[in-house]
């Protein structure tokens, strides 16, 4: 039982968080929080260092997704 | 230019190094079709994260991205934007397809859709759309190839002079080695563009401003519209967020779905590597940083290229740089051109034999001879792209963006061939089909596009609809062959099942 549920809230954590991801990088959340030039991040105006800072999120989210894999029988790794 | 020389000398012992590197693995695949497309499903982490960076950032990447920059500001973010989550759709495919290409022998997409429904029709539009997909694609690469070493020459070395002599070594090593001569050089041609977008990217900012910071402090001051998103369109008009999204959108969905990166899935030595090589795909797509970094150093420069995606030549050759730093660039341009460029000859080649020929018009050819036919098919797209760079008079870019719409309509597709039980034959065809003609209606009549929405999002459309509607309407007894195609790809296969 329990290692169903905690798939279920993996799955759906994940899917939250690319929704939530896709509409920060496009329109809406891009125009109503990215769509400035200041404050620079390390020299970077912020329309820019919003994506990177993304990005880099997008890094960890997705490596810990893959860590946190539960393993099952015959799925092909070795 | 009195360092002409100099820059040719480093260019030169570039192009030999990627020859070398491209001929080495030669013999070590097996002489079968599957050695030569799918190099015998062997390729470890390091060479399946080289071959998917360096196919994906082509010479768009050094000189359509900074040029970009320079000319649309902040409108070159979306390739940022849909990097992002370009390869996500990959994580969950990308195993999928290698469990059921393991089993039942796929080195292709168009096969593995094919096989599952039984249908060589399918192998045959999909082969018929990659095909002419990638031929623009490929004439793109060789032009931007042909046109680094002319500029940089001087003029010495006319583009097409250029552009041929950079394919003949993408010719040699793809013929010699298959993806795995695709693999090793992309490794080397990697390494060399992600050092060289670091190197350059930050050291032109600091002399020719002091830094990123000022340069950018300056750029806010004086040209501030080119760093708010969306930006500006080609023509200098304030671009719009519909345009923006959907531009991200679509990259998305055609980004794993280009048949030369999705067919790497069969390459992979197995599923965790293919997952892995997905996780670590933004550090090497972080490069772009750097990228645009040098397409805005060229917003305040003191003199103007004669078009947009020259200006990292020109900013180059203008400023007073060691003729090495100007012949690293012009090798790193021609890596990130050579690097897409062989991977698209080496799959066009593979897909116009085995899913055209083999399994879409049913012709019998036993393995060695289907990789000698692979040859003469990479030999003819090559040729193909090289007439339609030098004697095509229109845009190809423009040609590029029409070809891009069809290929989206592979997403769903693929996605129900993977994962959806119920997906039937006709689904899949008609919902290709209508999806293609649909983004193609909207390529040529881009003025009764709604709300400036990409063609390729309008074909999805009545993509889906048909795939939902014709396979729900079919309603057919599960076949045995498919509910084991689909057990496999969604990992939950087991031989007493």
């Amino acid at each position: 039982m329990r290692p169903v549920d905690r798939g279920r809230w993996r799955h759906g954590l994940f899917a939250v968080y690319l929704i939530v991801c896709l509409g920060a990088v496009t329109w809406p959340g891009y125009p109503w929080y990215g769509a400035r030039i200041r404050p620079l991040v390390l020299g970077l105006p912020w329309s820019l260092a919003w994506l990177v800072g993304w990005i880099v999120l997008t890094f960890f989210v997705v490596a810990t997704y893959e860590w946190t894999r539960p393993r099952l029988d015959g799925d092909g790794d070795r | 230019m009195s360092d002409t020389w100099g820059v040719a000398t480093v260019c030169v012992v570039y192009l030999a190094l990627s020859l070398g590197v491209g001929l080495w693995p030669a013999r070590r695949s097996s002489p079968t079709a599957a050695g030569f497309v799918a190099g015998d499903r062997t390729l470890g982490l390091v060479l399946l994260y080289f071959i998917t960076g360096a196919t994906i950032f082509s010479s768009f990447a050094f000189l359509g991205a900074p040029g970009w920059a320079y000319s649309r500001g902040a409108a070159a973010f979306y390739i940022l934007a849909y990097g992002a989550l370009g390869m996500i759709p990959f994580y969950f495919c990308g195993p999928g397809a290698a469990r059921v290409g393991r089993a039942f022998g796929y080195v292709t997409q168009a096969e593995m859709v094919a096989d599952r429904f039984k249908k060589p029709s399918i192998a045959f539009v999909m082969a018929v759309v990659s095909v002419v997909a990638f031929v623009p694609y490929l004439a793109l690469q060789i032009q931007g190839a042909g046109k680094v070493l002319e500029v940089v020459t001087d003029g010495f070395l006319p583009q097409r002079v250029g552009g041929a002599l950079v394919y003949s070594v993408v010719l040699i090593y793809v013929l010699r080695s298959g993806v795995l001569g695709v693999g090793w050089t992309n490794t080397f041609q990697g390494i060399l563009m992600i050092g060289l977008a670091w190197g350059l990217g930050l050291y032109l900012p600091y002399k020719l401003y002091g830094g990123v910071g000022p340069m950018f402090e300056q750029i806010a001051a004086q040209r501030p519209e080119l760093l708010v998103p969306p930006g500006l369109t080609s023509s200098g008009e304030p671009w719009n967020w519909g345009g923006f999204t959907t531009a991200v959108l679509v990259s998305i969905l055609g980004f794993s779905f280009w048949p030369h990166a999705f067919m790497k899935a069969f390459t992979a030595r197995d599923e965790k590597t293919i997952r892995r090589t997905v996780v670590l795909y933004p550090t090497f797509q972080i490069f772009l940083v750097p990228v645009f970094l040098m397409g805005f150093c060229g917003v305040l420069f003191a003199t103007a290229p004669a078009e947009p995606d020259q200006i990292l030549p020109h900013l180059l050759t203008n400023l007073d740089l060691p003729a090495i730093v100007v012949g690293l660039f012009c090798a790193g341009a021609l890596a990130a051109s050579m690097s897409s460029g062989d991977a698209m000859a080496h799959a066009a080649g593979s897909i116009a034999v085995r899913d055209g020929l083999v399994t879409g018009l049913g012709v019998r050819l036993d393995e060695e001879q289907q990789r000698s036919w692979i040859r003469v098919a990479i030999v003819l797209t090559l040729v193909a792209a090289y007439v339609l760079a030098f004697l095509y008079r229109g845009s190809l870019v423009a040609l590029l963006l029409f070809a891009y719409g069809p290929i989206v309509q592979f997403a769903p597709i693929v996605l129900a061939t993977l994962f959806w039980r119920k997906a039937s034959a006709n689904g899949v065809l008609w919902g290709l089909i209508a999806g293609t003609v649909t983004t193609t209606f909207f390529a040529i009549y881009g003025d009764l596009r709604p709300f400036n929405l990409h063609a390729g999002i309008l074909g999805l459309g009545p993509n889906i609809l048909l795939l939902i509607g014709l396979s729900l309407v079919s309603g057919r007894a599960p076949d045995p062959h498919e509910a084991r195609f689909v057990a496999h790809a969604r990992g939950g296969w087991r031989p007493n099942s």
